[in-house]
């Protein structure tokens, strides 16, 4: 054994650069100009993500690079884009994970382009809007109104849907799509994800309205499985799996004309009195018109 | 009628397409000698068959219907086209139904002529 | 100033191909690809077949047209195109109609496992068929 310290097995140094990456950025001008691509040289640690070294470049190299980002931690669904052919969130993704010297960079494919990095979102809430993302109860909207209990829903039933709540957005599934890429009528898998989200929700009551929404000929028929959208997604939401679910209830609703369970009011407890240190809930906030 | 009849339908021809298809290709295609089941001798001994008859009316229904309604997913699905669906769906329906009789005369007619053979 | 203009990004048809995704965009373009080319050999076949109507030499003038080793081996192709489509097919149908092999939902915790996952071993087996009927119908092929 010699003397001296020893050499730590791993090196742990995350300020030491271990690679110059160089980042090939989309830009286009935003008035009609041919788009084009410009390399930066990016000093790369560990740990850093795509999202860092675009930041890194806008400070030190070129102010006049656009791109979209907010939260830095995979929540907001701001940085969304194409990374060496694949869409993904910049924040999620480390620069070393990707292998290679070379990073592609790219506005998210199938939305038109604002400037550089910056996709126009419009379609991809518009489509989500065109679903109803919201507990709808037909014929009893004064209880939604002015709630008069909480609906009964058990952990299982909450189970059935939960996974598909966890979207946040950012409008990858729609870039990963085949059919997206060529069928702008098709609702795609976002809004079909949430669709099927509030058919499973046994407290949404607008089943039927819900299934003709999509039973159309640019509705979930259009969707192959091709797995793309959950392959892509950030978040594991699955919308190619939710899709499938869809499309069995709308046969189920259909064809067998099958009846979904439907969360009732809980009943007021009986026999009991509200303790004296339990405050009352505050006034309501939002008014009704 | 609602999108999901006319898919469903598609799904179900698919799924008898498996049956018929898979005996269609072993029997002509793969089985027995090639060149002596398509001679005219025996495509004619066999056009004469009311089974045979039958089994080709079905594959023609279902063959067809499945081919094209998967014909006009795919045309639908290009940009170009996407929001003409009615005239898409009515070309495609024309040109079906064309071929149905077509084959139908077909096999009727060969019934007559396998007899001769 | 210049008046905003927005680029369309719309990637088209170039789309359907499968690019760097997994095996099932793969799946998804040769169903697509497969679907597209027995439909066009189903309309040619109901002309081929109805030759027979018109009499033997009709009958033997167009087989000879489409006779040969050429027309043998593309035959092979759209046999080996069918057989794909039709286990495929049959994949699908089960995912698209029944939503078998699927899985259940799950709170998507990471490392996420996906609806993918779950149904991959029933690709792969269908594969593993429709390469079988494949490897029995070239000696179907091979021994007249
Ligand atoms: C062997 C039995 C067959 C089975 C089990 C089968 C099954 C299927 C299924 C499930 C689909 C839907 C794919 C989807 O939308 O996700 C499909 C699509 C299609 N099939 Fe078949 N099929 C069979 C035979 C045929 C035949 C004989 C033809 C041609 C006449 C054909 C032409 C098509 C076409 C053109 C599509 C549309 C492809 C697309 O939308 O990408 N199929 N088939
Ligand atoms: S910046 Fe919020 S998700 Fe990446």
């Amino acid at each position: 054994m010699t003397g001296g310290t020893p050499k730590p097995l791993v090196d742990v140094d995350m300020d030491r650069v271990v690679q110059t990456t160089t980042f090939r950025v989309f830009r286009y001008n935003g008035t009609g100009d041919p788009p084009t691509y410009k390399d930066y040289e990016v000093p790369t640690k560990r740990g850093m993500t795509v999202l860092d070294g675009l930041l890194w470049i806008k400070e030190n190299l070129d102010g006049s690079l656009s791109y979209r980002a907010s939260c830095r931690m995979g929540v907001c669904g701001s940085c969304a884009m194409m990374i060496n052919g694949k869409p993904r969130l910049a924040c999620q993704t480390q620069i070393l994970d990707l292998q290679t010297s070379v990073v592609v960079v790219e506005p998210l494919k199938n939305y038109p382009v604002v400037k550089d990095l910056v996709p126009a979102l419009d379609q991809l809430f518009e489509k989500h809007e065109a679903v109803k993302p919201y507990v709808m109860r037909p014929g009893e909207e004064d209880e939604l109104e002015n709630p008069s209990g909480e609906f009964e829903q058990s952990p299982e039933e909450l189970d059935e849907f939960i996974q598909f709540t966890y979207c946040i957005k950012c409008g990858i599934c729609l870039a990963a799509c085949p059919t997206v890429a060529s069928d702008p009528l098709f609702l795609g898998p976002q809004a079909l994800a949430q669709a099927y989200r509030y058919v499973a929700d046994t407290r949404d009551t607008a089943y039927a309205e819900r299934c003709d929404l999509v039973d159309t000929a640019h509705g979930v028929w259009r969707c192959h499985y091709a797995g793309a959208c959950t392959e892509a997604c950030p978040k594991g939401v699955d919308p190619a799996f939710a899709i499938q679910l869809l499309k069995k209830k709308v046969f189920q609703h259909r064809v067998l004309g099958k009846k979904r369970k439907v969360a009732r009011v809980a009943p007021k407890p009986t026999g009991v009195s509200r303790r004296p240190n339990v405050p009352e809930p505050p006034a309501r906030t939002v008014k009704s018109d | 009628m609602k999108e999901s009849r006319f898919w469903f339908l598609f799904l179900i021809a698919g799924l008898v397409l498996f049956l018929l298809l898979g005996y269609h290709i072993v029997f002509i295609h793969l089985l027995g000698n090639y060149e002596a089941n398509i001679s005219f001798q025996s495509v004619a001994s066999r056009s004469v068959s009311p089974a045979y008859a039958v089994f080709y009316l079905l594959f023609l229904v279902f063959a067809l219907y499945h081919g094209f309604y998967g014909l006009r997913t795919i045309l639908l699905e290009i940009e170009a086209l996407a929001r003409h669906h009615r005239t898409v769906t009515a070309i495609l329906v024309v040109l079906g139904v064309g071929l149905f009789v077509y084959g139908t005369w077909a096999l009727f007619a060969a019934m007559k002529i396998g007899a001769v053979g | 100033m210049a008046k905003p203009v927005q680029y369309n990004n719309r990637l088209g048809m170039k789309g359907w191909w499968g690019g760097r995704y997994g095996l099932e965009r793969w799946a998804y373009f040769l169903h697509r690809l497969t679907g597209l080319v027995i439909v066009l050999y189903l309309i040619l076949h109901i002309f081929v077949t109805s030759a027979r109507v018109f009499g033997p030499e009709a009958w033997e003038a167009t087989m000879g047209a489409v006779g040969g080793p050429v027309f043998r081996f593309l035959e092979y192709l759209l046999i080996a195109a069918i057989t794909y489509h039709g286990f495929n097919g049959l994949r699908l149908i089960f995912i698209e109609w029944f939503g078998w092999s699927l899985g259940r939902p799950r709170r998507p915790i990471y490392p996420y496992v996906t609806s993918l996952h779950h149904q991959r071993p029933l690709l792969i087996g269908m594969m593993i068929l429709a390469f079988l009927f494949l490897v029995f119908s070239a000696w179907g092929f091979l021994t007249p």
